[in-house]
């Protein structure tokens, strides 16, 4: 196929071409960095939460009114519980991977707090000794919390040796040499030694960097929140019982939130859902529109070379041939309007990148973008281009 | 003249269906989508305060030590306060009216049949100062009396849906029932229709745009006898051992916000300067050692800015949106220059008849105009989907098309539309009517 003559036929009316050009140009500037900042969101809410979601469900307990031995009750309750077909684990702590009341303290190298000295500020868990077996964490290098490491709330100040598990980014980020066994940090100015690293458990909340800084420390809990594992296929039934258990066993408390591992996520990447059904709609609108805009203005162009499609048919051209000269017209168009758009799509980017904090676009994306308009843009050329095949050689002969 | 181009107009867009069809789709998608997120956009950039918004100033406090550079927001301050700041604040008996805010957890009893306690109403401490500067509107009874600012009685101001939920009836003033422990007795003072501005400016520590506002409003004075943790952010700049709440009073935390109503530049500079000697001499007791210790005001449009109440996310929407329609329009552009070239013979035949070129312009103009009218009555339409699909994804109840908006978008449309359809009307006009004759 030349391209020759297609070139000096659109040259000669370039409006058509160059509205499809400016077009698909912007498209692919707009789609590549939106396609990108999707994934960036499905990235973050598909993230490892460490626990073993499906099994896992939380609530928050409340207590009021009389005073109660929480302890005791406490106790009673992980009793009971345990005793309800299905159930696996149950342990109280005071917060849930992307749930509520998050605990951030910075955790030093020394005790007098500088800027160095603390490099980061992990949220921190304080939770039963058991709460990584309900949670079904992975343990990556020494021991789980025990009976031995648990204080009781009130004596934290107190406690002479403390003891900590660190997830493996945290350990990574303050030893990055050596293993960090038996390692001291010091948090809110206390000494805590480490005694084991565990892979993975997220923050509280829905933090988009540094999720993964956290701590683990036991201490005997009696309210706050409640975490229980449960075999998958028992989770709802112990989840619509919860709360009539819970305030049967002492009704001086209020248990809210109660949720699966599932919802909680789902209300923690709340607002990230939503950006990502709002974008892929507006690409998905963009793409449409795109596609009709081309169609709309190639059956334009050949409603416009009526005379000339019939006069090259008269002079022998095959219905492949016209076809053909359509599709390699649009394919050179949206080609040329695909290099400029990505040099869009960078400028965009470029601005976000300056304007909000968003990260660099990746070239994949542009590809992704660029391969679907091209295959959009051709598949929308198909219809008009043939119609044009079947203009009939006897047009040339009529009006002239 | 106008009238009959209308007809013209309305004749040709009969003539082609299909084309006109998609020109009206092509502005309504755009107008649509970009509409969906200006007024989502609108809706967090509002500001509940209104006339009262430059009067009200939250009060901000450089209360690190260390010698610390900065700590806080971007401008050195933490968006809260100390207790012991908050105290000495209100302490100080300036003639403004002030009150300082924190939130806390409750459970509340109901007097009804049959109704388990619950804490789903969450409370606030604040002073009597707060219903006046925050404009709650009272249904019956009103705030508690000056003297319990100072001499904490267990008197309360509940919302009107508390009221119900609590006794059945709106009306409760004088009535007591168990709140905190569920044990310890309240008095009503008074009932309030049910306050929540959106966004919650008076407090947005404890979220932007919160589904229910406070169900109860505590005497500040009450705080430290009733030791009531807050529910609601607290930091710190150095590590301290908080085990029981006399120590979070005693802390050097932030966890609290403290406002004033300074209604003139004289109040504004009158309360700056009280700042500055409360600054020098809290630094003179051993506080605030840092390198620049300092005091500020920020009135609630500023307040508004500085806490970023309006995500990020809005912002890209908002100009992803508006690219968007941009897209939309050059396609508008593509088709209808596709349909007025099927119409060039008639502006040959009106040209050759006698019809200035400024005529067809103008004519081809209105039919532009047309379609962008009825672009934007389809986008609008498309908006209230999309602002719909909005509220439901975000979980909320704001953004709601208004008639301000619904003008923006017909003019919004309608400039759009008559910027696109110049260049194919000047096509139009400008082609050689006898080519288009011969043709005939």
């Amino acid at each position: 196929m030349a391209f020759g003559p297609i070139f000096r036929s659109t040259l000669r009316n370039p409006t058509g071409a160059l509205l499809i050009a400016i077009q698909i140009a912007l498209t692919l500037a707009i789609a590549s960095n939106m396609f990108y900042m999707v994934n960036e969101r499905v990235e973050k809410m598909s993230r490892d939460t460490g626990v073993v979601n499906e099994e896992v469900i939380a609530a928050r307990v409340f207590y009021f009114g009389k005073a109660v031995d929480k302890a005791a009750q406490a106790d009673i309750d992980r009793k009971t519980l345990l005793e309800i077909p299905g159930v696996k684990s149950v342990s109280y702590s005071n917060s849930m991977p992307l749930g509520g009341n998050n605990n951030t303290s910075t955790l030093c190298f020394e005790q007098e707090s500088s800027d160095d000295g603390c490099p980061h500020s992990p949220s921190y868990y304080r939770s039963d000794a058991n709460f990584h077996e309900t949670l079904g964490l992975d343990l990556l290098e020494g021991r789980w919390l025990d009976d031995r490491d648990t204080i009781t709330s009130d004596a934290i100040s107190i406690a002479k040796t403390r003891t900590m598990m660190l997830s493996e980014v945290l350990a990574k980020l303050y030893f990055p040499e050596e293993s960090a066994l038996g390692k001291q940090l010091y948090l809110g100015g206390r000494e805590l030694t480490i005694v084991g690293v565990y892979r993975q458990l997220l923050r509280p909340g829905a933090r988009a960097t540094e999720a993964d800084h956290t701590i683990l420390t036991a201490e005997r809990r009696t309210s706050g929140y409640l975490a229980i594992r449960v075999d998958q296929d028992r989770i709802e039934q112990v989840k619509e019982k919860l709360e009539a258990t819970m305030v049967g066993l002492n009704d001086q408390r209020v248990i809210t939130e109660i949720e699966t591992m599932d919802e909680m996520a789902a209300d923690a990447y709340r607002r990230d859902k939503a950006m990502v059904v709002l974008l892929l709609s507006v690409v998905a609108l963009l793409l449409l529109v795109t596609a009709l805009g081309v169609a709309g203005l190639v059956s334009f162009t050949v409603a416009n070379r009526k005379k000339q499609i019939g006069t090259r048919r008269a002079l022998g051209a095959s219905k492949r041939d016209i076809l053909a000269y359509f599709i390699s017209e649009n394919f050179a168009i949206t080609a040329l309007a695909l290099i400029v758009g990505s040099g869009m799509a960078y400028a965009l980017n470029q601005y976000l990148l300056q304007t909000y904090e968003l990260a660099r676009l990746e070239l994949v994306y542009v590809f992704v973008a660029a391969a679907s308009l091209l295959f959009i843009s051709q598949f929308a050329t198909l219809l008009p281009a043939l119609k044009a095949s079947k203009v009939s050689p006897a047009i040339a002969t009529r009006t002239v | 003249m106008f009238t009959y181009y209308c007809k013209l107009a309305w004749r040709h867009i009969l003539q082609t269906p299909a084309l006109s069809l998609l020109i009206i789709m092509a502005i309504a998608l755009g107008i649509g989508a970009s509409m969906t997120m200006i007024s989502y956009y609108k809706a967090m950039a509002h500001n509940p305060a209104g006339d009262r918004s430059e009067k009200l100033h939250a009060v901000q406090l450089a209360a690190y030590g260390n010698d610390m550079e900065t700590w806080g927001m971007s401008d050195g301050f933490p968006r809260q306060l100390t207790h012991q700041d908050v105290k000495n604040l209100r302490e100080a008996n300036l003639s403004f009216p002030s009150t300082p805010i924190y939130q806390f957890m409750t459970v509340v009893v109901s007097q009804r049949e049959g109704v388990a306690p619950s804490n789903d109403f969450a409370g606030r401490f604040v002073d009597r100062d707060f219903f006046s500067m925050f404009d709650v509107k009272f249904l019956h009874g009103g705030p508690w009396s000056q003297s319990v600012d100072e001499q904490p009685e267990n008197q309360v101001v509940i919302s009107k849906a508390l009221s119900e939920w609590i006794f059945g009836e709106v009306n409760s003033v004088g009535k007591t029932f168990a709140m905190l422990d569920g044990i310890m007795q309240f008095t009503v003072a008074g009932v309030y229709e049910d306050f929540n501005p959106q966004p919650a400016y008076y407090d947005l520590t404890t979220g932007y745009f919160p589904r229910e506002g406070a169900g109860v409003f505590a005497p500040y004075s009450l705080v430290e006898q009733l030791e009531t943790f807050p529910m609601g952010n607290i930091s710190g700049w150095q590590p301290e051992e908080v085990n029981g709440f006399k120590d979070i009073l005693k802390s050097e935390y932030v966890w609290q916000v403290f406002w004033t109503q300074l209604d003139n530049e004289a109040a504004k500079a009158q309360y700056k300067e009280f700042l500055k000697g409360y600054v020098e001499q809290q630094r003179e007791l051993g506080r605030f050692a840092n390198q620049n210790p300092r005091g500020d005001i920020k009135d609630v449009e500023t307040w508004l800015n500085y806490n970023e109440v309006i995500s990020e996310d809005n912002r890209v929407m908002v100009g992803m949106s508006l690219l968007f329609l941009l897209v939309c329009l050059v396609n508008a552009v593509g088709l209808l220059l596709a349909k007025f070239m099927r119409k060039m013979n008639e502006a040959g035949v009106r040209r050759a008849l006698g019809a200035s070129k400024g005529q067809i312009f103008s004519q081809y103009l209105v039919e532009v105009g047309m379609l962008g009218f009825f672009g934007g009555l389809v986008g609008l339409l498309l908006a209230s989907i999309g602002l719909w699909a909005v509220r439901e994804l975000y979980g909320t109840d704001i953004a709601r098309l208004d008639f301000s908006l619904f003008i923006g978008a017909l003019l919004l449309s309608l400039l759009a539309s008559l910027l696109t359809g110049i260049l194919p009307a000047l096509r139009v006009c400008n082609s050689n009517p006898s080519i288009f004759l011969k043709a005939q």
